[in-house]
C-alpha cells in the first residue's frame, strides 16, 4: 500500500518567501523616534540613530534632525540607540569606567586627574580654540599609531560654518578641522560613514578610531554600545573618546545665518573663529575681532533641546577638554579613565603637549564645579533613569534677615 | 616551395603540440578523491552561518535583506531567532553583513548536504552549534563523518 | 538556445539564432526586489563573468544616488573585474577546445581557471558567485598575502599561455580550421552593432575601458588588442591577448592600490531619475538603463548583455560557412546563451 508523502510543516513553498513577517508585537520604527524625540523637542542631533541604522537609510539633514530616505525595516535599532529615549547612567558608567561614580564625584563625574595643557606645535595653537589639546592628542595618537583615524568635527564645503563629522588621518586634516563650532553637527552619525567596512565580520584590515564629541554625542555613542538591541558593531574599534565641555549649542540658522551674517552683516566665509568666553560672544575674521557682544544677543538662538541636558563636563569621555578653569591659550583637561591618563601622559612625554597639574581643591576646579552645578539645575527626567546619579544640588539660601537688612 | 614550407611548418607545429602534451603525462594528477581527500578552502570562505543566541535580538534584518528569502524568524519563548532554509540559500552572506548585533558569523562549513529536504531547514539551535574544527586552510564538514553509510538520525 | 540552419549541400546559406528557453524574467525579478537583494540575481545570467555584470548594476545605482566609492574600492572593483575576465575567457577557451575535439584544451584552461578561482575565493569568500560589489564600494578588503599570491599565479598563468600557444594556437588542427573561416568584415561588424572581442577581432579599436573610463581604468595603463582579419582565428587570438593583458593589469592594480576605506555609506534607495550605465564585460558591453521612483526597488531596469548585442553577428558569421566549421565560427563569437536570454 503506497503512502503519499506529505511535506513537513516547516517548508513553506512560496514565490516571495514567508521569511519576513512582522512579529506579533509592537515594533518600534523610526517614526516612533520622530514622534517621541524630535517632535517633542528633545533631539539634540547627536547622530547615534544615523550611525546605528543597519541599512543606512538615515541621514543628516539641514534642520539638525535625522531624516529617513528609503523603507524602514522595523528593526528597532535606531530607537534603542537614542539616548533621549532612555539613558541609564549607572549602567553606562559601569561599562565605561567599570564602576559607578562615588559621592565626591557627583558633580564632575568619574575622573582621575585634572590638568591645564597647551599644545607645543605652533600651527595647532594658531588654529585651535584654546590650547589645542584635542588636536594635539589626536595628532599624538595618529603619529604613534595608536589609532588609524580620528573622527572630528569639521566643515563641509556646502555651507560655511555648518559642522559635519569628518575623518582625519593626517596632521593637515587635523589642523584644517581644528577649532570649535557652537551648532550641533550630528557627530556620531559620521561613524556610519567610516565604520561601514566594519559591518562585515571578515575585515582583514581592522582600523582603530578615536572620537571627539559633545557630552550629548558621547551619551548617544555609549547608549548605542550598551543597549541590547542597539548597534554594538560600531564601537568595536574605538580606542578612546575625547569630550568637550558644553553649556549649550545654538541653532545654526538663527545664530550664524540670521545673526552673524544677517544682523551683523559678516560674511560667514570670512569668519575664522567663534568663541563664547566669560559670557561674551566673540567672532573673529582673521585677526580682527568682528563681534564682541554679551551672549544674551543669542538668547533667541539657544536650542531648547539643550534644556534637559545636565552633563557639562563630558562625564562619559575618556578625556574631557574645555576652556573653563585655565588661562587664555590653555585648555583644561580632565582624565577620566586609565586609558585617558595614559594617552595624556604619553602625549606630554612625546613632546606634543605641555602640562600643569590643577589642584582638585583649587579655584579653577571649583569654578568648573560651579558651572556643572548650574547645568544640573536643568531637568533631565524625560530620559534619564537612575537619576540618583545626578544629585540635584541643594540651593544655598540666603538667610532672610540678611536679605531684609 | 611555399606549400612545402607550409607543410613542414605544419608538421613541426603538430610535433610541438604532441610533445607539449606528453610532457604532462608524468605530472602529479589534479584529481582529489572526495570525500576522503578534500580541497582546502581559503580563509574567509563563505559557508553556512553561525548564530550567537545571546546577541540575536530577533530584529529580522537578516530575513528582510535575504535575496532568496530563506530566513524565517521563529519564536522561542519570548525571544525570536532566525531559522534558515539552506535549500534556497545562495551563501551571499548579506545577512551577516547587515546584522546590527554581530549575531551572525560566517563559517567555512560547506558540506551540509542531506538526504531529505526537511533536514535542510536549520533551526536556531542547530545554527548555534559551533563548527567542529576551525583551522586556517583546511576544510571540514558538519557533524563529523558523512557518506552513504552514515545516515543521520533525526535530531535538532 | 537553438541555431536554425538552412543548408545547400554542405554550405550554410542562412543561420538563424533562436535564443530561448533560458528566460527567467530577470528584469521583472529585479523590479520586485530591493537593490541589494537583486545583486545575486544580476550576477546569474553570466555567472562566470559575475563581477562585470554586478559592476554595471552598481554603477547605475550610484549614478542615481550620487555616491562615489572611495579610491581603494574602485581599484578592488577593477581587480575583480580583470580576474573575472580571465576566468570567463578561460571557460570559453575550454569549450572552444572541446568543440574542436581537443580535449586537452578542454581540461587545461579549466584547470588553470582554478588558480584565479582560489584568488577570488580568498578575496570575496565565494568561488564564482561573488556578490562582492555593492553600491558605495566593495564588501571586503584585500586579505593578507593576497598580493604575493596573485603575482605568483599571474606569472605562472602567462607561462601556461605560452604552453597553450604550443599545443593549440600554433597547432595546424586549429589554424587550418579557423583561419579564413567565419569572416566578419569591419564594416559589417560595426553595422551589426557588435561589441567586445567580436568587434575587436574585426579590427575595430573599441573598448569601453578606454573609451569611457570607469572605476579606476582611467588611471591604469593597458593596451586594447585588435586583429585586422575578422575571421575565427582573429577572434580567438583577441581573447588570448586580452587574457595576457588582464594578467598584467592585475599586477599593476595590486601595485597601484591606494590605501583607505573600501566602502562608503550608500542607502538602499533608488532616487527619482534615470541612469544609463555600461561596462566592458568579457563578452562585450553590458548595460543597465534604470528608472527610479524613490523607493527601494527600481521602477524599471533594462538589462542588456554583450551576448545579446552579438547575436546579430552569428547569422553574418555563419553565412557561407561549411556545416562542419559551424562550431569554430559560432563559438568564436563567445555567445553565452544564458546571458543573451536573461
Amino acid at each position: 500500500m503506497t503512502q503519499v508523502a506529505t511535506p513537513p510543516q516547516t517548508l513553506k513553498p512560496s514565490a516571495e518567501g514567508e521569511g519576513w513577517k512582522a512579529r506579533p508585537i509592537r515594533l518600534k520604527i523610526f517614526g516612533n523616534l520622530i514622534a517621541e524625540v524630535v517632535h517633542k523637542g528633545i533631539c539634540m542631533y547627536c547622530g547615534a540613530c544615523i550611525a546605528s541604522c543597519p541599512i543606512d537609510i538615515l541621514f543628516h539633514s539641514d534642520n539638525e534632525e535625522p531624516i529617513m530616505r528609503g523603507t524602514c525595516a522595523a528593526c528597532q535599532v535606531c530607537y534603542y540607540s537614542c539616548p533621549r529615549i532612555e539613558l541609564p547612567v549607572a549602567e553606562i558608567e559601569q561599562r565605561v569606567f567599570g564602576r559607578e561614580r562615588t559621592a565626591d564625584e557627583a558633580i564632575l563625574g568619574v575622573h582621575i586627574g585634572s590638568y591645564s595643557v597647551r599644545a607645543k606645535d605652533q600651527e595647532i595653537v594658531a588654529n585651535a580654540q584654546d590650547g589645542g589639546a584635542v588636536s594635539a592628542l589626536m595628532l599624538y595618537a595618529l603619529e604613534k599609531k595608536i589609532i588609524d583615524y580620528a573622527l572630528v568635527s569639521g566643515f563641509t564645503s556646502r555651507e560655511p560654518w555648518k559642522p559635519a563629522p569628518k575623518v582625519a588621518r593626517t596632521r593637515q586634516e587635523l589642523i584644517d578641522n581644528a577649532g570649535s563650532e557652537y551648532t550641533p553637527g550630528g557627530q556620531i552619525g559620521g561613524m556610519a560613514e567610516i565604520a561601514v567596512p566594519n559591518r562585515s565580520v571578515v575585515n582583514f584590515q581592522e582600523e582603530r578610531l578615536a572620537l571627539v564629541g559633545l557630552p550629548c554625542e558621547l551619551q548617544g555613542f555609549w547608549r548605542m554600545n550598551t543597549h541590547w538591541i542597539a548597534a554594538p558593531k560600531l564601537g568595536r574599534n574605538l580606542v578612546f573618546t575625547i569630550g568637550l565641555f558644553c553649556s549649550k549649542v545654538f541653532d545654526y540658522q538663527k545664530m550664524m545665518v540670521d545673526y552673524v551674517q544677517g544682523t551683523r552683516g559678516i560674511d560667514l566665509g570670512t569668519v575664522t573663529k567663534v568663541n563664547i568666553k566669560k559670557n561674551r560672544l566673540l567672532v573673529y575674521t582673521g585677526d580682527r575681532l568682528a563681534i564682541d557682544e554679551p551672549v544674551e544677543v543669542l538668547a533667541h538662538a539657544a536650542r531648547e533641546e539643550c534644556n534637559i541636558c545636565v552633563d557639562y563636563s563630558a562625564e562619559l569621555a575618556d578625556i574631557a577638554v574645555g576652556a573653563i578653569g585655565s588661562a587664555a591659550g590653555w585648555s583644561t583637561v580632565l582624565t577620566r579613565t586609565p586609558r585617558g591618563e595614559d594617552i595624556l601622559n604619553g602625549a606630554v612625554e612625546s613632546g606634543y603637549l605641555e602640562m600643569k597639574k590643577l589642584d582638585p581643591a583649587g579655584k579653577a576646579i571649583k569654578f568648573l564645579e560651579t558651572l556643572c552645578e548650574r547645568k544640573r539645575l536643568r531637568d533631565p527626567s524625560a530620559y534619564v533613569r537612575h537619576s540618583s546619579a545626578f544629585a540635584r544640588p541643594v540651593p544655598k539660601l540666603i538667610p532672610l534677615d540678611v536679605l531684609t537688612k | 616551395m611555399a606549400p612545402i614550407m607550409g607543410k613542414v611548418r605544419g608538421a613541426a607545429n603538430s610535433l610541438l603540440a604532441y610533445t607539449t602534451g606528453l610532457r604532462h603525462l608524468f605530472h602529479k594528477p589534479y584529481t582529489l578523491k572526495f570525500p576522503e581527500q578534500r580541497y582546502a578552502v581559503e580563509k574567509g570562505f563563505r559557508g553556512r552561518h553561525l548564530l550567537h543566541l545571546d546577541r540575536c535580538t530577533g530584529c529580522g534584518i537578516c530575513a528582510w535583506i535575504c535575496p532568496e528569502k530563506c530566513i524565517t524568524i521563529v519564536q522561542r519563548g519570548d525571544r525570536w531567532f532566525p531559522e534558515y532554509f539552506y535549500g534556497r540559500c545562495c551563501f551571499c552572506h548579506f545577512c551577516t553583513d547587515y546584522c546590527p548585533e554581530f549575531a551572525l558569523e560566517e563559517t567555512v562549513e560547506y558540506d551540509i548536504a542531506e538526504y531529505t529536504r526537511d533536514r535542510l531547514v536549520w533551526s536556531p539551535e542547530r545554527l548555534a552549534k559551533a563548527p567542529v574544527k576551525k583551522d586556517d586552510k583546511y576544510v571540514f564538514s558538519v557533524e563529523g563523518v558523512r557518506g552513504a553509510s552514515q545516515v543521520q538520525e533525526k535530531e535538532h | 538556445m537553438r541555431l536554425i540552419v538552412e543548408l545547400d549541400g554542405d554550405i550554410i546559406i542562412n543561420a538563424q539564432p533562436d535564443p530561448g528557453y533560458v528566460h527567467r524574467g530577470i528584469e521583472k525579478i529585479i523590479e520586485l526586489r530591493n537593490i541589494i537583494r537583486s545583486i545575486p540575481v544580476i550576477e546569474r545570467p553570466s555567472i562566470i563573468d559575475a563581477s562585470n555584470l554586478n559592476h554595471a548594476w552598481v554603477r547605475a545605482i550610484e549614478e542615481l544616488q550620487g555616491v562615489e566609492p572611495p579610491a581603494r574600492g574602485q581599484y578592488l572593483r577593477c581587480l575583480l573585474n580583470e580576474m573575472n575576465r580571465i576566468m570567463s575567457h578561460l571557460y570559453w577557451l575550454s569549450i572552444y577546445g572541446v568543440f574542436l575535439g581537443h580535449t586537452t584544451m578542454f581540461m587545461w584552461p579549466l584547470g588553470d581557471r582554478e588558480l584565479f578561482i582560489d584568488l577570488a575565493e580568498s578575496l570575496t569568500g565565494a568561488r564564482i558567485t561573488y556578490s562582492y560589489l555593492v553600491p558605495g564600494g566593495v564588501r571586503r578588503d584585500l586579505p593578507q598575502g593576497f598580493a604575493n599570491e596573485a603575482i605568483k599565479r599571474t606569472e605562472y598563468f602567462e607561462k601556461r599561455l605560452h604552453e597553450y600557444e604550443n599545443i593549440f594556437f600554433k597547432n595546424p588542427l586549429f589554424t587550418s580550421r579557423a583561419k579564413g573561416v567565419g569572416v566578419l568584415s569591419k564594416q559589417r561588424a560595426i553595422e551589426l552593432g557588435t561589441t567586445g572581442p567580436t568587434l575587436r577581432g574585426s579590427g575595430v579599436d573599441a573598448d569601453l575601458r578606454k573609451d569611457e573610463p570607469y572605476a579606476a581604468y582611467g588611471e591604469l595603463d593597458f593596451k586594447v588588442h585588435t586583429r585586422p582579419d575578422g575571421d575565427s582565428y582573429s577572434r580567438v587570438m583577441v581573447h588570448v591577448d586580452e587574457m595576457r593583458e588582464s594578467s598584467q593589469l592585475i599586477r599593476q592594480i595590486l601595485k597601484k592600490l591606494p590605501s583607505g576605506p573600501v566602502r562608503r555609506k550608500a542607502p538602499i534607495v533608488v532616487p527619482r531619475g534615470e541612469a544609463y550605465s555600461r561596462v566592458e564585460s568579457a563578452r562585450g558591453e553590458c548595460s543597465f538603463y534604470m528608472i527610479g521612483e524613490g523607493g527601494d526597488k527600481p521602477y524599471r531596469a533594462r538589462y542588456i548583455t554583450g551576448s545579446y548585442r552579438n547575436m546579430a553577428a552569428i547569422s553574418a558569421v555563419l553565412q557561407g560557412v561549411r556545416l562542419a566549421d559551424m562550431p569554430t565560427s559560432w563559438w568564436s563569437i563567445d555567445y553565452w546563451p544564458v546571458e543573451a536570454d536573461r
